[in-house]
Parts: structure tokens; C-alpha cells; sequence
């Protein structure tokens, strides 16, 4: 690992004013809990002379509920401390299944949540020294000729990397906010426009975090009445693993009937792949095998698999067909 | 043989004292507290750190290296390149094919080809940015097929002309004949993927040349031996003038059964900078050191009569080297030759070809060379059986081969309690009641399995003991064990302790084992092919017997009683006939002492001459042979391809369970490593020769949540020749593990596997390919 200085800020405007004003600039990195960007920097894949560590800033971890009933994730909660929070588990099941389904406890006491929301792809291209691949700044992504059997099937090109949070489907699915701070001041997003496709902006990046800029706050919105939530994570081992796909889903019935879903999958996309159609289809319908399997058959209709992960299409669609039957069957 | 290297099975008194009971290793403490002191533990005054470079490329012809602006960099004490120690090596001595660092071709990416040595790492690796490399690069063989179909260039040079490693063909008896009689033949493709060992100690070397220039080498190594011969060889430096020690290692597996290029480079690099060099390679460096499990394709042929008899077995298979030959030319004889137990038949031919591939090398894992083939000989008598609609433990026993018996390949069985695994795992498991009952979903596996303990096959013939032991008695009651073996966490340094303590009636506490020094312990050949109980347990009774005769016949003397009478036991000398009389150890050595002058023993062990008459028919003939029965219990998720293994019963015939909680704990490591391999582990490289995934992360191993319920069935078939009738317990339980489970997956769904490994993708489509041709089936059009 090179040398590097670290800056101890004291507030999150100190923070930022410490941070390159464009994004080619890559000389400072801010370090939360150390998960993602210590494996990179042991790896040579970033080679920081300044690290900002925001843990020197107070009241950026712990949760809030607001009278509303709405929750805020201040972003250096680790995520141990999430997945022991029985409150959450009561509002939000399915974001408490995601913390707890990320890799190990030792990983997860030190892990935050604003970290897990802007961590690197886990793409084998990606992570070798050895590839100027794509999101490094090369000219090809690997994974399109090459071993994909990670790779996203929904959404890749020019960049086929798969999303590797499993807090980011869960908290989109729940409709989950962002709040960003830079010099020019503070400014809230939908989780779900916070990520952005390769084909959509700077395929080097996954985020609209700009340079200067500092992810300070998840808000989780009030849980709508009888709203249920499961998160789903297919591994290849139990132990400690990246999802091979995932399934988040947050729903309301009404009587017999499906009221409204929000059906975000992980994994399988260079986002979280919100199924915005299948939701819409699926609004209003009774319950029952032709709902689920509309679901399955629907959210994957669009899927395009590389040459070696089409096993993710029949597999994301029995994870859909789970997540359904646990929580209307 | 000789009769020295037999010892009967009877305990020395009577009863067994610490023999067959439950034992702690003896070095469990210093290593579950920490204070055990590995290879990258040890530092010493003035210690260089050094780095190695690798290729980039996977096939590449070195043109030029220039080192100079590496040595040029402050801290900078060497740098060498392949023209500093051209003289190549090999663990086998007929295939010489490696060099310290290459000296004119690359064969591999992550082939080394230079080493600087520097102040810390990170000015060595500094350094290795610095040194500049022309390669012209060459047509690169990714895939055994395509180093079968082309010659040019030629990976290694050889008198063919071609990328073959090493063929061997062997027939026994008219195969053709049984082909063309018998009623029923199957027939199959089947496929084992690369596997690595991944022990948890990274490769670690650290060299010291002395004020006398004798050149000491601390390395994680498993053969400790080979290693100082290699030295010798490599360095031009006469073995005398060479130490190599084996500190305490953090796993092998196999993986560190060559010589490495760090061992010769910390050497070479502690004799031109006059300071201690330590290299300690990390785990990416590890995957490209590899030597694990050959991927093989096997094609399988297999007659048998309607009363399942099986009447002959023909085996093709195409051995995937990678690009050194390693242990190559055994793993191919292994292919082939330890597939003849624990089934009886009367004709086999196999024809094995190992071929070079520009990829990390292949070598031996536990299991070597004979995992693959018993994966796909055992998932095709499955399917044998389905076809004659026979339970197939009944198949298996039915072709049991049994004790005191011959193999068609000549193969000397002694001991042998298959048919007791076998009865084992079935009562255990409830097979009769349960399978074909459970759950849609679910299912159970059988399989079975022979492996060798230890062979009489030394890598380089010699007529010297395979295994020494020497006993160093002190006044104070202690007896220093000097063992040759390499003890890599299987517990071969308790053994020896059990065994010396058990002869001499020591208590444990009594012992101390020097391990695995050159310039201090008897000759050892290493910690491979599953020899080290069989021969260095028996070496050890031999030493301790002739130490004990000298002191039991001294207390006769002393006491003035017949010998039959003296009593060792439990750190005592006695009279069996006058309890008045007795002594601690220590004052009975003392009396030996003043009888005998300095009190010590050596003893050692050599094989029989085993084999068939026929070129190679040594190789995998060994003094004994274990015996393994599984049964795998698995669930299938017909939604998402996942395999839940529920549980796994393993009944093994280790002989005489010197100790029984390491004989399970071999037995249940064996399992872990090979449900992990068939299920996660995936050891591959891409189109261009990189490997995909060097780190634990990528390459997924299973952890304890992963692992399945192990139940350690343990068989004592007492072996004649083994001490106190033991036999190995290391390496035979992994094999039939595997085909097991592919076993249990068709019985719980109806999908044949194989072909390694067993992803949710594979399962996914055979699954799929298995309702689409149930739907043809059941169409109208189909249906007359």
C-alpha cells in the first residue's frame, strides 16, 4: 500500500472543503468503516494521498425516528448495529434481512451504511491489478467476451458489473432518500436516482456523488399501513458471499387482492433493478400462483445474459416467486 | 522385507495405555494459544525481505532483462534473475523441468522470473516495478485439446516434440473380450475441474548463511528432504553444507510437497548479500504456486454380468498438467493404477495422458491423482445400478474385493474392512428405511473408495529406509524423538510421541519431538502419499523397542528378576511380582545408563518389494491399503439450483485408530475439502491464462456454515504390517465423498452430474434439460 496522509475533520463542511472539486482528481478518498476501500487500496486499484476519515466527525452514526414514523440512517451506523435493531425489524424486515445477510460479523461491526451504499464492484476484471478494464478507465469490459457468470443480465453495457449492496435494493424498495453534502450545500435524492447505469452517465462511476460531495443520511419512510418487506439473497456458500441475485420486495394487500409493490432486485444489474412495469401490472391483482408467476415471468422479460449467467434469469425468478409466496402465501 | 519392519499388533504390555485412546496433539496448546512459531514468525538480526517477479504473460519467450535501475534503488541489496541458478529441478527426478526463476521461456502467468531482496517488502516491491523485461510472445495453450493438436511451440522441450507430460497405458487381462460377453455395458462422460489446497499458511522460506557459510533454510515445506537435495542441486553447494528445517506449518495439503522458487531464491539471495532473507509470498501468489487437484476428462466404460458383477473397466483420460510436470508422471500412474480396489474385477485398461498447458501447475491434493477417476468410476456404477434396479450398496458389496487378496493390477491387498464401511454407512444413515422415502427433494448417495498407505515407490530409487527415528535418553526421565517426518497438522509428531511413550510406559509429558531438521533428525522421505503413520509409526516401535530391551534388562539385572517381570508404565518401572519394587523412570535410565554407557535407539522402515511385474507396477503399490464408505444426504432447491448437503456419514478403515479423535478429525477435514470442491471451489483461469479469482473471496472455499453434519464412522481392519495395524486416515476419506453427493443429487431429483463442479447453473439446467425431456416424452406426437 502507498503512503498516504489522513485528515481527521471535525464536521462534514470541513470534510468536504478537503475534497478535489472534479472527479478526474482522484488524490482523496474518504474512509468510513475501511471495508471497501482498504481491499482497494491494499490492491493498488485506488492510490489515495489523502484519506479523509469521516469517523472523526460526531453524529454521523445512530438512528433516528422521526414523529412520522420515518427512520434516519445517519451513514456511519455500521451495519451490525442495524441488524440488532429490533424497532427496524418491526418497521423494515427487509432491511434488516439485507444488513444481516452481508458478509461476516467481524466485516459487518466495522461496515457502515453509507459505505455499503457507495462500495466498488466486486467484478473479478475489475478488482485484478492486471485489467485496465473499463471502470478503470480502459477501453473494454472484460466480462462481455470474457468469465461473466457474475455479470449483470438487466441493464449492463458499456459496463456489465453487478451492484454488489444488498442494503441498496432493500432501501429502494422502502423508498429510501439520500442526503448529500458538498460546499455548494446539502441536497436530497431518491435512493433510487442516486445510482445510475454505465449507459446513463460516467461509466467510471455507479453514483451521482459528486467529487466534493459526502453521503451523510439515509431516511427510510414511515411504513405505509400493513406494509410487509422481505429481503431475499441467493449465495453459492452461507458463509460470507456477494448475492449471485437478490430479491427485494415491499408490498400491501388489500383484501384478497394485491394493493401495490415495489419489486427491486440486486445483483443482477450495474444497479439496484427496480421493476417499475412488473409493479404496475401487478397492482390490483388477486393474490395467488398466476400473481407470482406474472411477477417472475415479467421482471425478467427484459433480461439479456451474457454467455455464462443465463442461470441468473430462472434463478432470480424462483427468488421472486419466494419472495411472494413468504409474504402473500 | 525384513522382519525388523514387522512389529505385531499387540500393545508392548498387555494393554494399551495411551494407544487407541483419545489424545490431545501435543503441540495443541502453543498452537490454540498462538505461541507456535511458524516459518514467517522467525526474524532474524539484519533479515532482507524479499519479493518475486512474475509474468504477465502466459507463454512468452524472455528476449532481455535489465535489473539495473532495480539495483540502483536505495535499500536494494539483490537482485536475481533466472542466469543465477539455471540448473533445473523437480520433485520427480526424471522430469526435471522447473527452474528457480525462469531462465528462458515463461510458462504461466504468475511465473517467476526474477527476486530482489531489500531492506522491507515495500522496497522490494518497488524494486520489481524498476526491473524491465522484453517477452516475445508465443501461441498459448489454454486447453489440454489444444496441446494435444499442436506441437508448436512446444511448451517443454522433448524428444517427441509434443506437450505430452506423460502417457500411460496399461491393460489386464481381455478387456475386449469382457466387452463384447457381458449383457451389460455403461457408458459415460464425466469431468473433475481444478481444485487448489489453500491452506491457510501462505508459502514462507527465510535463509541464513552462517560465519562457516553453511547455508540454513527455514521454508513451510512438506518435504523437508527433497528440498535439501534440491538446494544442493540447485546452488551447486555440497548437501553438507545445507540445513533445512520445517518450523511449524500452517496446512500443506500437498500444496507444499515441491521445491518452490521462493526457497532457492531466499538461498541464493542470503548467499550474495551475506544477510538473512526471508520471502513470504501472499495469497494471490499462492493460487499462481497452485500444484493442486489435475482437472481430468474421463471417459468411462463399464461391463458387468445381469447379477451386477462387474466383469471389466476401460478408462480414457486426458490430464489437464498445467505447466511444470510436478508430481505429474505418478499422477498419472495414480489415474489409473489405485482404481482396482475396493471392487474385484477380473479385466482393466486405462490409458491416462497428462499434457502441459500454459496455466499454474498442477501437482498433488489430497487424493492425488485417484479423486477424479473414483468420482466418475463410482457416479457410473450408480447409474449401473439404476440400470439393473439393484440398491447400490448392495452392487458395491457384492463386487467387494475382500481381505488377503490381489488386484488385477497386481496391487497386494492385505487388510481390508470395506464391507464394514460399507454396513456402516448403511445402518448409520437408515439407508433401508429412509431411501427412496424422503421428501420430493431430497435424497441419499452412496459411494466407495481405496487409497494407498504410503508407497514403495521413493522418488529416487534407493535402497536406504523409506523412514528413521532416533531416541536421545536423558537422566532426567525425558526421551528426545528425533523424527524425520514433516509433521503439516495431521499430528505426525504426536504420533510418534503416543507410539515412544506407549513402548517406554512414558506419560506424554515425557516426550519431546525434534521434527523435520536436516542437520538433526534421521532421514524422512516427506508427508506425502498417505505414508507417514504406516512408516514412521513403525520406524518409531523399532527405535523404541531396541531402547527398551537395554532398559528392562538392566532392572532385571538391578532387581535380580527375570525380564518378563519389569513393568514400563505410566513413567514407572515395576515388578509385576513384588509391588514394593518400583521406580521412576528417570532413576530406571540412570541404572540403564551405568550398564550401557549413553542410552539411544534408531529405527526405521523400509517396504516390501510390492507391484506387479510390469513397467510403472510399483508406483501406487503400497504396503497397505484404507478403505471408505460414504453416504451423502442431500436437498435440492428445484428453484434456485441451491444444494443444501444435509449430512454426510463416512466410514473409514484406517486399521488400528492410533488415536481416534485425530482419525476423526482426518476424517472430517477429508469431507469438508471434498463437498467444498465439488459444490464451491472453482480453480480457473481465463481465455488468456490469468486465473479468475486469486483470493479467498473469489475463489470461495466453504466455512463452518457451510459445512455439513459429519458423522465419523471409524473401521479397524488390524493391517499385519502396519504399527499396531494401522493404516492411513489422511487422504482416503475425501474421495468417494464426491461422487456420494452427485449420487444423492440424482436420487433427490432424477439429474445425472457428470461434470464438476456442482454450481446453482449446473444444477439450474440440468434440471431444465430434465423436465424438457420428460415434456417430449409425454407429448402426443411422442406417445404411440
Amino acid at each position: 500500500m502507498k503512503n498516504f496522509e489522513m485528515a481527521l475533520p471535525n464536521s462534514v463542511d470541513e470534510a468536504v472543503g478537503l475534497l478535489p472539486k472534479t472527479l478526474s482528481d482522484d488524490r482523496a478518498r474518504l474512509l468510513a468503516g475501511g471495508q471497501d476501500l482498504l481491499t482497494e487500496m491494499k490492491e493498488y486499484l485506488v492510490e489515495p494521498d489523502l484519506v479523509v476519515n469521516l469517523k472523526s466527525i460526531p453524529d454521523l452514526d445512530g438512528v433516528v425516528w422521526a414523529s412520522d414514523g420515518s427512520l434516519e440512517i445517519g451513514a456511519l451506523t455500521t451495519l451490525a448495529s442495524l441488524e440488532k435493531d429490533a424497532s427496524i425489524a418491526a418497521a423494515f424486515p427487509a432491511l434488516v434481512q439485507a444488513a444481516a445477510s452481508i458478509a461476516s460479523p467481524q466485516i459487518r461491526s466495522a461496515a457502515t451504511v453509507g459505505g455499503n451504499l457507495n462500495q466498488r464492484p466486486r467484478c473479478w476484471y475489475y478488482r485484478s491489478e492486471d485489467y485496465p478494464c473499463l471502470k478503470k478507465g480502459g477501453t473494454e469490459c472484460f466480462s462481455y467476451y470474457g468469465k461473466n457468470r457474475y455479470n449483470a443480465i438487466l441493464g449492463g453495457g458499456p459496463s456489465y458489473i453487478v451492484h454488489p449492496s444488498d442494503l441498496a435494493p432493500a432501501l429502494v424498495a422502502l423508498g429510501a432518500e439520500v442526503q448529500l453534502i458538498s460546499p455548494r450545500g446539502e441536497r436530497v435524492l431518491t435512493l433510487e436516482e442516486f445510482f445510475v447505469l454505465p449507459s446513463e452517465g460516467d461509466v467510471l462511476r455507479e453514483t451521482r456523488l459528486a467529487a466534493d460531495e459526502v453521503l451523510t443520511r439515509i431516511r427510510v419512510p414511515a411504513p405505509a399501513a400493513g406494509q410487509r418487506s422481505i429481503y431475499l439473497k441467493f449465495k453459492e456458500r452461507d458463509a460470507y458471499d456477494f448475492a449471485l441475485a437478490a430479491v427485494a420486495l415491499v408490498l400491501q394487500t388489500d383484501g384478497d387482492k394485491l394493493a401495490s409493490c415495489r419489486l427491486v432486485l440486486g445483483a443482477v444489474a450495474p444497479v439496484p433493478w427496480r421493476c417499475t412495469r412488473t409493479e404496475r401490472k401487478l397492482a390490483g391483482r388477486p393474490l395467488g400462483e398466476e400473481l407470482v408467476a406474472l411477477a417472475a415471468q415479467d421482471a425478467l422479460a427484459d433480461a439479456e445474459p451474457l454467455s455464462e449467467n443465463g442461470y441468473k434469469v430462472p434463478l432470480t425468478q424462483g427468488l421472486i416467486a419466494e419472495a411472494f409466496e413468504a409474504l402473500t402465501i | 522385507m525384513s522382519a525388523r519392519d514387522q512389529h505385531g499388533l499387540a500393545a508392548p504390555h498387555g494393554e494399551f495405555q495411551i494407544i487407541g485412546k483419545p489424545q490431545r496433539k501435543i503441540d495443541g496448546a502453543t498452537k490454540a494459544r498462538g505461541s507456535a512459531l511458524y516459518t514467517d514468525d522467525l526474524c532474524l538480526p539484519g533479515m532482507l525481505h524479499a519479493k518475486t517477479l512474475r509474468s504477465p504473460h502466459a507463454h512468452a519467450r524472455i528476449l532481455s532483462i535489465d535489473t539495473s535501475a532495480a539495483q540502483a534503488l536505495p535499500g536494494v541489496h539483490g537482485v536475481i534473475t533466472g542466469q543465477d541458478m539455471p540448473t533445473p529441478y523437480g520433485v520427480i527426478p526424471w522430469t526435471p523441468d522447473e527452474t528457480a526463476l525462469a531462465v528462458d521461456k515463461v510458462r504461466f502467468i504468475g511465473d517467476e522470473v526474477a527476486a530482489v531482496a531489500a531492506v522491507d517488502e515495500d522496497t522490494a516491491l518497488c524494486a520489481l516495478d524498476l526491473i524491465h523485461v522484453e517477452y516475445e510472445l508465443l501461441h498459448s495453450y489454454q486447453s489440454p485439446q489444444d496441446a494435444l493438436e499442436r506441437n508448436e511451440p512446444a511448451i517443454h522441450k522433448n524428444k517427441r516434440g509434443d506437450n505430452v507430460s506423460k502417457r500411460v497405458q496399461l491393460d489386464f487381462g481381455e478387456v475386449d473380450k469382457a466387452f463384447e460377453t457381458s449383457p451389460v455395458v455403461i457408458e459415460g462422460d464425466y469431468s473433475f475441474h481444478g481444485s487448489t489446497h489453500a491452506a491457510i499458511e501462505p508459502h514462507c522460506a527465510l535463509a541464513q548463511v552462517d560465519g562457516n557459510g553453511l547455508l540454513t533454510l527455514w521454508s513451510a515445506t512438506q518435504i523437508t528432504h527433497y528440498v535439501h537435495r534440491a538446494l544442493a542441486s540447485v546452488l551447486d553447494l555440497a548437501p553438507h553444507r545445507i540445513r533445512v528445517i520445517q518450523p511449524a506449518i500452517g496446512g500443506a495439503f500437498g500444496g507444499k510437497s515441491d521445491p518452490f522458487s521462493l526457497e532457492f531464491c531466499v538461498a541464493k539471495l542470503a548467499q550474495i548479500t551475506g544477510r538473512p532473507v526471508k520471502m513470504l509470498w501472499n495469497r494471490e501468489e499462492v493460487f499462481y504456486a497452485h500444484r493442486g487437484r489435475h482437472p481430468m476428462d474421463m471417459h468411462y466404460r463399464t461391463a458387468a454380468d445381469e447379477s451386477g458383477r462387474i466383469q471389466s473397466v476401460d478408462a480414457k483420460i486426458l490430464i489437464d498438467g498445467g505447466s511444470y510436470s510436478s508430481f505429474g508422471l505418478v499422477t498419472t500412474y495414480y489415474s489409473g493404477q489405485l482404481l482396482t480396489g475396493p471392487y474385484d474385477f477380473p479385466t482393466y485398461r486405462f490409458d491416462s495422458t497428462r499434457v502441459f498447458t500454459n496455466k499454474p501447475p498442477c501437482g498433488p491434493k489430497r487424493g492425488h491423482g485417484s479423486v477424479q477417476p473414483r468420482f466418475a468410476f463410482e457416479v457410473q456404477l450408480d447409474e449401473l445400478a439404476v440400470q439393473l434396479g439393484m440398491d447400490p450398496i448392495e452392487l458395491r458389496r457384492r463386487n467387494s474385493i475382500g481381505p488377503q487378496t490381489m488386484t488385477v493390477n497386481g496391487q497386494r491387498i492385505t487388510s481390508c474392512g470395506f464391507d464394514e464401511c460399507l454396513e456402516k454407512v448403511e445402518r448409520a444413515s437408515d439407508w433401508k428405511s429412509r431411501r427412496g422415502k424422503l421428501e420430493q427433494g431430497r435424497g441419499l448417495g452412496v459411494a466407495g473408495s481405496m487409497y494407498i498407505s504410503g508407497t514403495n515407490y521413493a522418488v529416487y530409487p534407493n535402497d536406504m529406509p523409506q523412514a528413521g527415528i532416533q531416541l536421545k535418553v536423558d537422566r532426567s526421565g525425558v526421551v528426545t524423538v528425533f523424527s524425520g517426518a514433516n509433521d503439516i497438522g495431521q499430528g505426525s509428531n504426536s504420533m510418534v510421541a503416543y507410539v515412544v511413550a506407549e513402548e517406554l510406559g512414558l506419560t506424554l509429558d515425557m516426550l519431546r519431538v525434534v521434527a523435520a531438521d536436516t542437520d538433526l533428525c534421521p532421514v524422512d522421505l516427506g508427508a506425502y502419499s498417505s505414508r507417514v503413520t504406516f512408516m514412521v509409526g513403525n520406524a518409531a516401535i523399532d527405535a523404541s523397542r531396541k531402547l527398551r530391551k537395554l532398559v528392562v534388562s538392566s532392572l532385571a539385572e538391578h532387581w535380580e528378576i527375570e525380564e518378563r517381570r519389569v513393568r514400563l508404565v505410566g513413567g514407572e518401572a515395576l515388578d509385576l511380582e513384588d509391588p514394593t519394587r518400583h521406580m521412576t523412570m528417570a532413576e530406571a535410565f540412570q541404572i540403564a545408563e551405568v550398564k550401557h554407557d549413553t542410552l539411544g535407539a534408531t529405527g526405521s522402515y523400509n517396504t516390501p518389494t510390492l507391484g506387479g511385474d510390469y513397467r510403472g507396477g510399483s508406483i501406487g503399490a503400497s504396503p497397505a491399503y484404507s478403505f471408505s464408505a460414504h453416504v451423502v444426504e442431500v436437498a435440492v432447491d428445484e428453484e434456485t439450483g441451491h444444494l443444501d448437503v444435509r449430512e454426510v456419514w463416512c466410514a473409514h478403515d484406517c486399521g488400528k485408530a492410533l488415536n481416534p479423535t485425530l482419525v476423526a478429525g482426518q476424517i472430517e477435514g477429508s469431507v469438508y475439502m471434498g463437498i467444498a470442491e465439488a459444490i464451491y471451489e472453482n480453480h480457473q483461469t481465463n481465455r488468456f491464462g490469468l486465473h479468475a479469482g486469486p483470493s479467498l473471496l473469489d475463489y470461495s472455499m466453504a466455512t463452518t456454515l457451510d459445512t455439513p453434519e459429519i458423522k465419523a464412522l471409524i473401521v479397524e481392519s488390524l493391517d499385519p504390517e502396519g504399527p499396531y495395524g494401522a493404516k492411513e486416515a489422511g487422504e482416503g476419506p475425501l474421495h468417494s465423498a464426491i461422487p456420494a453427493l452427485s449420487n444423492a443429487i440424482f436420487d433427490a431429483v432424477g439429474i445425472r452430474l457428470r461434470h464438476l463442479p456442482f454450481t446453482p447453473e449446473v444444477v439450474l439446467r440440468a434440471l431444465r434439460e430434465k423436465r424438457e425431456a420428460e415434456r417430449q416424452t409425454a407429448s402426443p406426437g411422442n406417445n404411440p
